[in-house]
């Protein structure tokens, strides 16, 4: 196709520069690859003849205004005008030989690029309406889809779409960041515009106490109190654990206000003014006899006349006196350790046993003449068994028997040797089963009232013709825990300025000078505050140091949180089924 | 004597914003008191303080509707402008206690960063509200935009007149110089005031930055002039087309300001309302997830 493009130059008007081109598309524009280079030109300008001097006309990027109307699109014929920013067009007729014949003038200086920042930008409204939409969309719409279905909650969480992870307010705890709660929040959060209930926490929490047994001290006084009041999630830095002393004392301090918990004592700080003397758990033995029990009584350490009721008979200055007791092996006086060993927790000690702390010293050998003999212990009447067997079978063996009476002048004679036991060695003529019978009687009375069990046991005399009857050893239980509800840490105490281990033991520990089990050798209140005294201002220590918020004594709190549950007597439930 | 829009009413909203300022930096330390958590936006100060902001930009936001009702009495729109200025500057200490400048890839942060490039671009839009005026009366120098543009049309035409005088060679060069005059154009070149003039050469065309090179051109023909006449043409030239650099700069320098004075809106406001939305969300996913 040929084209004819006749452009006015110069100031006089018709004063005119033709020029012909050849294309299969006449393109008018500032690109590179247009046929017509109108510089400045914002878009490209599309002719394509029809054949009778006009042509189809398109414009790419630009409008063009033809007869008044803004377009981009039109059929022109042979005196059409268009005008562009900085040119004006017109459809001239072709010559013989072309196809298409177009005027250009350009207006003026061809400042055609836009003056104005404002018609190069998208309008305030547009931008406004994009961006507006975008944030709700990205950030609300997308993922408020979670709240509609778990397998849109999947799939948004799996795909990489916006879903509620951009809801997070703030960090989890390291605990919470794991699979199953990191990226679920509805794990927790189940309710919408429901703050978090606990049952979302005691979810995995299962075993988790209350403060206090809420059966006792009245659920009313924690009816507004959730896990979230202090356990708060999503903060920086975190305080998922509360260790302040308001956390305590914002109730402790008035004990006034909870009536139903008694003997709760004010509390403030940890001051000899501010802090009451400890309370110990004390071991009280309850009931008589075989029905005989143990029971907990919170006791403060300043009552006077307090004693421990194990039923057990100790001396810690005997023991600890190595004149008086040494060690088997090293022949040195008994450590602290000999007895007392640390467990993991680094609170508690292992309970004291008979086999594993006494027996190595404190045999139960009864018979002179099996002297590697021993009866069982814990158990009355398997130890008089264990005796009347042996016996028995000692005189039904001839040998035996003989070496028992006869076979020594010392056994035979009616004198005894000095340091003897007067029962030892006596001659029975009875049948095996009397003397058996006769021997274990006497040397029952020996264990049960003058040596052995008695040592350390106290022994009930019933003065019961059956002697399986007749000897009751009252139990023992010795004090694992004196402060069931608080901690203490004896590893780190350990480090206390000191010799050896034992002094620092016995630093807290008064036990050079306790004769007798009953001592109380659990340090008080000013033992502590020697070091720990908030006036001291160092080595401070919050009420959550010593003292567990989740008491063992509490209620489950699975179960007290059900106020379902809080109002209905369990055992009425049970019976109706 | 013209009252500023800070210093408006005696700076009575710089008073204002600087209670506010120091009302929330009061509640926030108090805060420290609560050692259930550390600051932030879910104590009750942390409320207290986030409730002020969202009112607060609300207000803010509602300057753009204020300042089209020209009935309206309530306050005048310089009052609306200086208590804008001022409180919007106090949001942002509002809201940075209220959320304890604790940040995250979260929706919260957000509407805060959003918030922030919003106060940014206002703090730019009142810098060039307040210095860009005069700079802009000092560059024109007395006369308007179109007296310039009309100046500009006359220096090209006497330079196509003076033109029908020289070679072909050099007319060619002088009326592409006419024809690749840029001022203005895209958003960039507006904001940077780029010349972006060319010019035809025998070897293409080359960049005509401030009318240089075809300046440059006549210098080095002027000497080699063979005639009076064509010396004198060429001196023509070289004055018109230095003076064509002058106004040139200026009339660049001019689309320079009035693109400084308008652009930061076209970011204010659109950001004001993406704000608006973030907050919305901000609010609701807060209870949402309570």
């Amino acid at each position: 196709m040929h084209y004819l493009i006749r452009t006015l130059t110069g100031r006089g008007r018709d004063t005119a520069l033709e020029t012909e081109y050849s294309a299969d598309q006449l393109t008018l524009g500032s690109g590179e690859k247009d046929t017509v280079q109108l510089p400045g030109l914002a878009g490209q300008l599309r002719f394509s003849p029809t054949g009778d001097g006009g042509a189809s006309f398109s414009a790419k990027g630009i409008k063009a205004t033809i007869g008044g109307d803004s377009t981009a699109k039109a059929k022109l014929a042979v005196g059409d005008q268009l005008q562009v920013p900085g040119y004006a067009l017109e459809v001239i007729a072709a010559p013989t030989g072309f196809d298409f014949g177009l005027q250009i003038q350009s207006e003026g200086v061809s400042y055609a690029d836009s003056m104005e920042v404002s018609e190069r930008l998208w309008s305030m409204r547009r931008s406004s309406w994009l961006l507006a939409l975008l944030v709700l969309v990205l950030c609300f719409l997308i993922p408020v889809g979670v709240l509609f279905s778990p397998d849109v909650a999947q799939t948004l969480r799996d795909a990489p779409l916006p879903d509620d992870g951009m809801w997070s307010s703030g960090p989890l705890v390291s605990a919470h960041s794991t699979a199953g709660i990191a990226e679920d929040c509805q794990s927790c959060h189940t309710t919408p515009f429901v703050m978090v209930k606990d049952q979302a926490c005691l979810t995995c929490h299962r075993d988790i106490q209350e403060h206090v047994d809420i059966g006792i001290h009245g659920a009313e006084d924690f009816a507004d109190v959730r896990c979230a009041t202090c356990h708060r999630e999503h903060n920086e830095p975190t305080t998922m654990v509360r260790m302040d002393n308001g956390l305590c004392v914002d109730c402790h301090a008035e004990p006034a206000d909870f009536p139903k918990a008694e003997g709760m004592a004010e509390a403030h700080n940890f001051t000899a003014d501010e802090h009451p003397e400890f309370r110990i758990d004390l071991l009280v033995p309850k009931g008589r006899g075989g029905s005989m029990s143990w029971v907990y009584e919170p006791r403060r350490l300043n009552e006077p006349g307090l004693a421990e009721q194990s039923g057990l008979k100790f001396n810690h200055d005997v023991h600890l006196n190595p004149a008086k007791v040494k060690n088997l092996q090293t022949d040195e006086a008994l450590d602290c350790a000999a007895c007392h060993q640390l467990e993991a927790d680094d609170e508690h000690f292992a309970p004291i046993t008979m086999d594993g702390e006494c027996r190595s010293c404190h045999e139960l050998v009864f018979d002179k003449f099996d002297p590697k003999r021993e009866l069982p212990h814990g158990n009355t009447e398997a130890a008089l068994v264990a005796m009347e067997a042996h016996y028995i079978r000692q005189f039904t063996d001839p040998d035996l028997r003989a070496k028992r009476s006869g076979g020594d002048n010392d056994a035979r004679s009616s004198r005894r040797k000095p340091g003897s036991k007067p029962n030892e060695g006596v001659t029975c003529n009875g049948t095996p089963f009397e003397c058996g019978r006769q021997e274990t009687e006497r040397q029952a009375g020996v264990q049960f009232s003058k040596t052995g069990c008695v040592t350390c046991h106290n022994v009930v005399d019933s003065m019961s013709d059956n002697l399986l009857d007749r000897y009751y050893v009252q139990p023992v239980r010795i004090t694992g825990d004196w402060y069931t509800g608080n901690r203490f840490d004896h590893r780190a105490h350990m480090a206390f300025q000191g010799e050896n281990q034992d002094e620092v033991c016995m630093s807290c520990h008064e036990v050079m000078t306790s004769g007798h089990a009953e001592d109380i050798l659990i340090p008080g209140r000013d033992n502590c505050l020697e070091c720990h005294d908030d006036n001291l201002g160092d080595t401070t220590v919050y009420c959550v140091s010593c003292h567990a918020f989740h008491l063992p004594a509490g209620t489950m709190a699975t179960e007290s949180r059900n106020v379902g549950l809080m109002h209905q007597n369990p055992r009425e439930s049970t019976e109706g089924e | 004597m013209h009252e500023s829009l800070l210093s408006w009413q005696r700076f009575r909203y710089l008073y204002i914003a600087l209670a506010l300022a120091g009302a929330s930096i009061v509640l926030y330390i108090t805060q420290s008191g609560n050692t259930a958590q550390p600051p932030n936006g879910g104590t009750w100060q942390g409320y207290t303080l986030g409730t002020v902001g969202a009112l607060l930009i609300l207000w803010l936001s509602l300057l753009g509707i204020r300042k089209r009702q020209y009935s309206s009495n309530v306050g005048s729109v310089q009052s609306w402008a200086s208590a804008h200025v001022y409180l919007g500057i106090a949001l942002l200490v509002v809201a940075t206690l209220h959320c304890a400048a604790q940040f995250g890839w979260n929706v919260h942060t957000l509407a805060y960063v959003l918030m922030c490039l919003v106060i940014g671009t206002g703090i730019y839009g009142l810098y060039v509200y307040l210095h860009l005026p005069r700079a802009m009366a000092r560059n024109h120098a007395g006369r308007d935009v179109n007296s310039w543009m009309k100046e500009l049309g006359d220096v090209d035409d006497g330079i196509r007149d003076a033109a029908g005088n020289v070679d072909a060679d050099l007319q060619a060069m002088v009326l592409s110089a006419l024809d690749l005059t840029r001022l203005g154009g895209g958003v960039f070149a507006q904001i940077f005031a780029q010349d972006r003039c060319r010019v035809q050469t025998g070897s293409g065309v080359i960049s005509n930055q401030g009318q240089q090179a075809l300046i440059d051109e006549l210098s080095r023909r002027i000497p080699d002039a063979r005639v009076v006449r064509e010396a004198e043409t060429l001196n023509e030239l070289m004055a018109l087309f230095g003076r064509r650099q002058v106004i040139l700069n200026l009339l660049r320098k001019d689309v320079q300001y009035r693109a400084l004075l308008k652009i930061w809106l076209y970011f204010h406001v659109p950001l004001t309302m993406a704000l608006l939305v973030a907050l919305t969300i901000h609010i609701i996913v807060v209870f949402l997830y309570w």
